[in-house]
């Protein structure tokens, strides 16, 4: 592995360019995670103001995780400079490795926080129905 | 070149074609997720706020987000058929198409985002009575 920056050469092997994939990919969780981190500002503040704060504690803890995510998978980020230096396929191999096990987690806060928005949905809807 | 090479090569593409696939299978589980998500966002347009501009965006978005959906659908096909009988190496012709299809689900992703916060910023003003 040989040249870490995102961009593609026609020079690439197959591991190359798996990394590469990787690295775009994992900006891509980073990205969305903070958005998350502002979605769910958005939600707690709509939760204050029409479901009586309702929701305020299990955002939070969505927000707490989110927050811990983040930073892990920033110091993923940082860790995988190393890269560079791996000099055999096995190498290599638990770097993918160690990519696929943070995917596994990324989409299982997902799976859950979904879970709740659509909880939070449902009971906003049913909330605003039953004022009429 | 001995068999045993051409084994691990084989096995190598595979590999990273697998990784492909299981990205992209995640990509499509979110764009049925932004589609349900459109749901919940459509229906409170129509209780609360009556936007007849957002009604139309979120119309809008959920095409865009249908298409797209059906084109990565189609790409996954063609990745499948690939694993499964394709004999070409996994090389930068083959990475450059999965990162156009990456930059088509994030302008989804993006365009989603954007949407989202001009509905919440519309409830935020809402209060209960």
């Amino acid at each position: 592995m040989k040249n870490m920056n995102s961009q593609v050469y026609s020079h690439d092997n197959e591991v190359d360019l798996t990394h590469k994939i990787n690295a775009s990919e994992l900006n891509n969780w980073i990205m969305h995670l903070q958005y998350t981190k502002k979605e769910i500002n958005h939600l707690v503040a709509i939760s204050n103001g029409i479901l009586d704060e309702k929701f305020v504690d299990s955002f939070e803890e969505k927000h707490n995780e989110n927050y811990d995510f983040l930073n892990l998978l920033t110091s993923y980020k940082n860790s995988r400079d190393s890269i560079m230096e791996c000099e055999d396929n096995e190498c290599d191999m638990a770097f993918i490795s160690d990519h696929e096990n943070f995917r596994q987690r990324y989409t299982y806060y997902l799976e859950n926080y979904r879970k709740l928005k659509d909880i939070f949905f449902e009971e906003l809807s049913a909330t605003i129905t039953s004022k009429k | 070149m001995n068999s045993t090479s051409l084994f691990a090569i084989e096995g190598q593409r595979k590999l990273f074609i697998k990784k492909d696939l299981i990205s992209l299978s995640h990509w499509i589980d979110e764009l049925e997720a932004v589609d349900n998500e459109l749901n919940s966002l459509k229906h409170l347009e129509q209780q609360v706020l009556k936007n007849a501009i957002l009604s139309q965006d979120i119309t809008t978005f959920r095409r865009k987000n249908t298409l797209t959906m059906g084109l990565l659908c189609q790409y996954e096909q063609e990745l499948r058929a690939e694993f499964e009988y394709g004999k070409a190496i996994y090389d930068v012709k083959i990475a450059k198409l999965h990162e156009k299809k990456r930059d088509e689900y994030l302008s989804i992703k993006r365009g989603f985002m954007l949407l989202k916060d001009s509905v919440y910023k519309l409830l935020e003003t809402c209060k209960r009575n």
